[in-house]
C-alpha cells in the first residue's frame, strides 16, 4: 500500500439543517485511481466542492501531502495541485485550444498579454493527444477532445489530484477507451485520480479503490480486488438488495402495434422494424448511431421517407399532437430542455400531455390536477415536497420521473423512452426499469433507445443494434446472449453470425 | 392557505402599493383622497390596464410586444376616420379593433411559425401599424367632421368613467384567463420550456398566435376609447405605451423571460404607477423629475421582487 496523498478526516457539510456530509473518513492512495460512487444526494459533489476549495467545510480537516489543506478558493486548491474536470466543461468555445489551455497562465507584463504561448503546454497535450491542433478552435472538437483539452490545462498545471466528474457521460465506447488508457497513463506519472461515475461496470474495470457514500455518510472504502459483483456495489450504495437481470415479458408477436419501413432522411438508412404488442424492444448503440433519429421519426417530430404505421390509425405523423392522439408518446432525451418544464411545479407539468385529463371545456380544474399529481407521485414513487413544488429542485431521477407521469397519462399504447435513465442515480434507475416493466404487463408496450449495454439487455425482449444510422441486426434477448458479438457490431464490425 | 411564491411577490406589492397610497394621503389628505382625483388615477390607468391584460399573457409566453402603442394608435385614428366618412360609430369601432386584431394575429403568426425573434418582429409592427395611423391623420390629428355620437364610448355613466368600467371587466376576464384556463397553462409551458411544450404535443404556433391577436384587440380598443375619451382622433397617441404595459407587468412579478405572471400582480403593477405619477403631479414636480423618480423606484421593486423570490423556495 502506497502512501497517502489526501486524507479526509470527519469531513461534515452542514447546509441550513441538511447534513450534506456527515463525519465522512477515507484516505486515498497516491498513484491510485479511486472511485467514488454513490445515489445523488450521497454527498459526492459535496466533497468534491470542498476539496477544490468551492464550499468550506463545516467540520473536519483535509490531509494534502500529510498537510492540513483548506483552500479559499478554486484557483488557490488549482495551484496547490488539485486539478478538476467537470461534467460541464469549462472550456470557452470561441477561443482556439491553445488559448484555452493558456487561460490564467498567460504569459504577461503588468496585465498585457505577451505574445508568446506557454510550450510546455503544448508537450502536454501532445503527449495526450497528438492528433489535437492546438490552432483549433474548441468549438470545432468533439466532447472527448474538449475533455483532453481540460485535461491537459490540469496537467499543465502540475497537478498531482485530477478529479474527474462523470466524465464518460457523453463519450463513445471508442473513446471511453482511449479515456482509460490516458488514465493509466496518468497513473504512471503518479498523478492521483479521484473518479465519481454512475457507471458501474467502467468503475469495476478502472478502479483501485472504491469509496461508496449513502446520504452523506461514508459506507466503505476498498479496494477493488474486495468487491466481488456490481450488486455488493449497489447494495452498498442503496442499501438495498437489487435484483437484476432480464425478466421477459409476455409479448404477443401476433400482434403488431407498430410497423416501420424503411426510414430514412439525413441520418437514418432504410431502417424497418415491428412492435410487437407487450414487448420491450430496444435499440442500442454508440452515440450517434441513430437512436434519438428513430424515436422522433416515429414520433413524427422529424422529417423523414419511408413508413411509420401504428395500429389502428392511418396517416403519417407530422406532429408530437398527432402521435399522441396516435397513442405513441415519448420521454425525450434531454431532460431539462425537452422533458420537463423546469420553472413549474409537478403539477402543472404532469397534465401536459393530455390537458383533458384535468379539465372540461377548456377550463382547468386545479382540484383535479392536484390530485391527478399526487396520484402519480404515489404510483411511482416521485420525491418531492409536495405537488407544488417546482420542478428544478427535484433530482434527476425524480425529474425524469414527472416526464414519464406526464406520458403516463397521455395512456399511451406505446411508450418511446430516449435514454431513460441518463444522469440519474442508480436507485432511481431501478424504480424506472420497475415502472416500464409494469407499464408493459398493464398492455402498454414499449421501445427502449440506449447507450447503456447492461440497461438494454436488463429491460429488452428483443434488441436492435445500430452503426451509424443502419438498423444491422435485430437479436433475441436471451440469458447468455453474446455481449463481443454486440460490441463488434455497434463499433461497425460485419457481423459474421447470420 | 398554502403560500405560494405567486402569492407571496403579490402580497409584497400590495404592500408597497398601499405605502405609495398612504404617503399621497399623507401629503395632500383631501386632495388625494378625493373622488375626482381617484377617478382620474383610474381613468389613467386604465389604457395600461387594459392593454397589459394581453401584454401579460404574451411575456408569460416568453415573448414581447412592442407594437401596442402602434396598434393603439391605428385603431384610433382608423375609428375617426371610418365615423368621418359616413361609417356608423359602433361599427367603425368594431372596425378598427378588428385591424388591431388582424395585426396582432399577424405578428404572432409570423413570430410562431417562423420561429423569429419577437422583439424585431412586434417592433416591425409597431412602425407598419404607427405609420398607417401617420398616414391616416396626415401626421397630425382629426377632428374636425367626427360625428357627434364620438365620444359615447368614453363618456361618463352613473358618475363612473365607462374606461373605468372597461378595465375591470376586462381584467377580471384575463384573471379568470390566465388562472383556470387550459390556454393559460399551455402559455406558462411555452413560456417555462418551449422545447418541452412542442413535445407534449402543445400546438405553440396556435397558443402563440392568439396571445398577440388577444392584445391586438385589446390596444385597439385603448386607442379606440381614447378617441372616444378625447373626440379626437391623434396619430400620435400612446407614445412609449408598450413600456407602461411591460413596466406595469414586470413590477407585478411577471418575468421578462417567460413562463411566470399573474394578470392580478400586473393591475398592482399598473396601480402603483399610477399612484406615484399622480401624487408627482400634485406636488408638482417636472415631467423630467417624475422620470428619475419612476426608474429609481422600478429598480427597487424588481429588486424586492426577486429577493422575496428567491427566498420562497416553493
Amino acid at each position: 500500500m502506497g502512501e497517502y496523498i489526501l486524507e479526509m478526516k470527519n469531513i461534515a457539510k452542514y447546509f441550513a439543517g441538511v447534513k450534506a456530509l456527515d463525519d465522512v473518513s477515507f484516505n486515498i492512495v497516491k498513484g491510485s485511481c479511486h472511485c467514488l460512487v454513490g445515489e445523488n444526494g450521497a454527498g459526492k459533489s459535496t466533497l468534491i466542492k470542498i476539496l477544490t476549495g468551492a464550499h468550506p467545510k463545516t467540520k473536519g480537516s483535509v490531509l494534502y501531502n500529510k498537510k492540513e489543506f483548506n483552500p479559499t478558493g478554486t484557483r488557490e486548491a488549482m495551484q496547490a495541485g488539485i486539478g478538476c474536470l467537470f461534467q460541464e466543461l469549462n472550456v470557452v468555445e470561441q477561443l482556439r485550444v491553445e488559448e484555452n489551455i493558456c487561460l490564467g497562465l498567460e504569459e504577461t507584463r503588468f496585465g498585457v498579454l505577451r505574445g508568446k504561448s506557454n510550450t510546455k503546454v503544448f508537450d502536454v497535450l501532445r503527449r495526450i493527444d497528438d492528433t489535437i491542433d492546438p490552432r483549433q478552435y474548441i468549438e470545432e472538437l468533439s466532447v472527448a477532445k474538449r475533455q483532453v483539452v481540460e485535461m491537459a490545462k490540469a496537467l499543465a498545471m502540475d497537478s498531482n489530484v485530477i478529479i474527474m466528474d462523470e466524465p464518460t457521460a457523453s463519450l463513445s465506447e471508442e473513446e471511453v477507451r482511449r479515456l482509460f488508457e490516458i488514465i493509466a497513463d496518468l497513473k504512471k506519472q503518479g498523478i492521483t485520480i479521484l473518479y465519481i461515475s454512475h457507471r458501474l461496470e467502467e468503475i469495476m474495470k478502472l478502479a483501485d479503490y472504491i469509496t461508496v457514500l449513502r446520504d452523506g455518510k461514508h459506507i466503505a472504502t476498498r479496494p477493488i480486488s474486495e468487491i466481488e459483483s456490481r450488486q455488493e456495489l449497489i447494495q452498498m450504495m442503496t442499501g438495498k438488495v437489487i435484483v437484476e437481470g432480464y425478466i421477459p415479458n409476455a409479448a404477443d408477436t401476433s400482434q403488431t402495434l407498430i410497423e416501420a419501413r424503411g426510414i430514412s432522411n439525413r441520418k437514418l438508412k432504410k431502417v424497418s422494424f415491428d412492435l410487437h404488442k407487450g414487448e420491450i424492444l430496444g435499440f442500442y448503440g454508440l452515440v450517434g448511431s441513430g437512436k434519438t433519429e428513430i424515436a422522433r421519426a416515429i414520433y413524427g417530430v422529424d422529417d423523414y421517407e419511408g413508413e411509420v404505421v401504428v395500429k389502428g390509425s392511418l396517416g403519417k405523423s407530422r406532429s408530437a399532437r398527432r402521435s399522441l392522439q396516435k397513442g405513441v408518446a415519448l420521454v425525450p432525451e434531454e431532460r431539462r430542455t425537452q422533458g420537463v418544464c423546469t420553472s413549474l411545479s409537478i403539477a402543472s407539468n404532469t397534465p401536459m400531455m393530455n390537458y383533458k385529463s384535468v379539465s372540461e371545456k377548456g377550463i382547468l380544474s386545479k382540484m383535479k390536477q392536484g390530485r391527478l399529481a399526487r396520484e402519480y407521485m404515489k404510483a411511482i414513487g416521485i420525491a418531492c415536497r409536495n405537488e407544488n413544488q417546482s420542478v428544478m429542485y427535484l433530482s434527476g431521477g425524480n425529474q425524469q420521473k414527472v416526464v414519464i407521469a406526464k406520458c403516463l397519462n397521455a395512456s399511451p399504447q406505446v411508450l418511446l423512452l430516449d435514454e431513460p435513465t441518463r444522469g440519474v442515480d442508480v436507485g432511481a434507475k431501478q424504480e424506472i426499469y420497475a415502472i416500464i416493466r409494469e407499464l408493459v404487463k398493464k398492455g402498454c408496450s414499449a421501445i427502449v433507445f440506449s447507450s447503456e449495454l447492461p440497461e438494454i439487455l436488463g429491460l429488452c425482449d428483443r434488441i436492435g443494434l445500430l452503426y451509424d444510422g443502419e438498423l444491422k441486426v435485430i437479436l433475441q434477448n436471451t440469458a447468455d446472449i453474446d455481449s463481443e458479438r454486440i460490441m463488434h457490431i455497434v463499433t461497425g464490425g460485419v457481423d459474421v453470425e447470420r | 392557505m398554502k403560500l405560494t411564491a405567486d402569492g407571496l411577490q403579490n402580497l409584497t406589492i400590495l404592500g408597497i402599493f398601499i405605502v405609495i397610497c398612504v404617503v399621497g394621503f399623507l401629503l395632500e389628505p383631501s386632495l388625494f383622497i378625493s373622488s375626482a382625483n381617484i377617478s382620474n388615477i383610474l381613468v389613467s390607468t386604465s389604457s395600461t390596464i387594459i392593454t397589459a391584460s394581453g401584454v401579460t399573457l404574451v411575456l408569460i409566453t416568453g415573448n414581447l410586444d412592442l407594437s401596442v402603442g402602434g396598434v393603439g394608435a391605428m385603431a384610433g385614428v382608423l375609428f375617426g376616420l371610418f365615423a368621418k366618412a359616413g361609417v356608423p360609430m359602433g361599427l367603425s369601432a368594431v372596425l378598427a379593433v378588428l385591424c388591431g386584431m388582424l395585426c396582432g394575429f399577424l405578428s404572432g403568426l409570423i413570430i410562431s411559425a417562423l420561429n423569429l425573434p419577437s422583439f424585431i418582429i412586434s417592433l416591425a409592427f409597431k412602425y407598419i401599424a404607427g405609420g398607417i395611423a401617420l398616414i391616416g391623420a396626415g401626421g397630425a390629428i382629426i377632428s374636425a367632421g367626427l360625428p357627434g355620437n364620438i365620444g359615447h364610448l368614453g363618456r361618463v355613466v352613473l358618475g363612473i368613467p365607462l374606461p373605468i368600467v372597461y378595465a375591470i371587466v376586462i381584467f377580471l376576464i384575463f384573471m379568470f384567463i390566465q388562472n383556470k384556463t387550459v390556454f393559460a397553462s399551455q402559455c406558462y409551458a411555452i413560456g417555462s420550456n418551449m422545447g418541452a411544450a412542442k413535445l407534449s404535443g402543445i400546438g405553440t404556433v396556435r397558443v402563440v398566435s392568439t396571445v398577440f391577436m388577444l392584445t391586438g384587440i385589446l390596444a385597439a380598443f385603448t386607442g379606440v376609447v381614447i378617441t372616444a375619451r378625447f373626440s379626437v382622433a391623434d396619430s400620435g397617441v400612446l407614445p412609449g405605451f408598450e413600456n407602461d404595459c411591460i413596466i406595469a407587468a414586470v413590477l407585478g412579478g411577471t418575468d421578462i423571460n417567460g413562463g411566470r405572471g399573474t394578470v392580478f400582480g400586473m393591475i398592482i403593477g399598473a396601480l402603483i404607477v399610477g399612484v406615484l405619477t399622480n401624487i408627482m403631479n400634485m406636488l408638482g414636480l417636472r415631467i423630467y423629475t417624475q422620470n428619475v423618480v419612476k426608474g429609481v423606484v422600478l429598480v427597487l421593486a424588481i429588486v424586492l421582487n426577486n429577493t422575496i423570490r428567491k427566498k420562497v423556495k416553493v
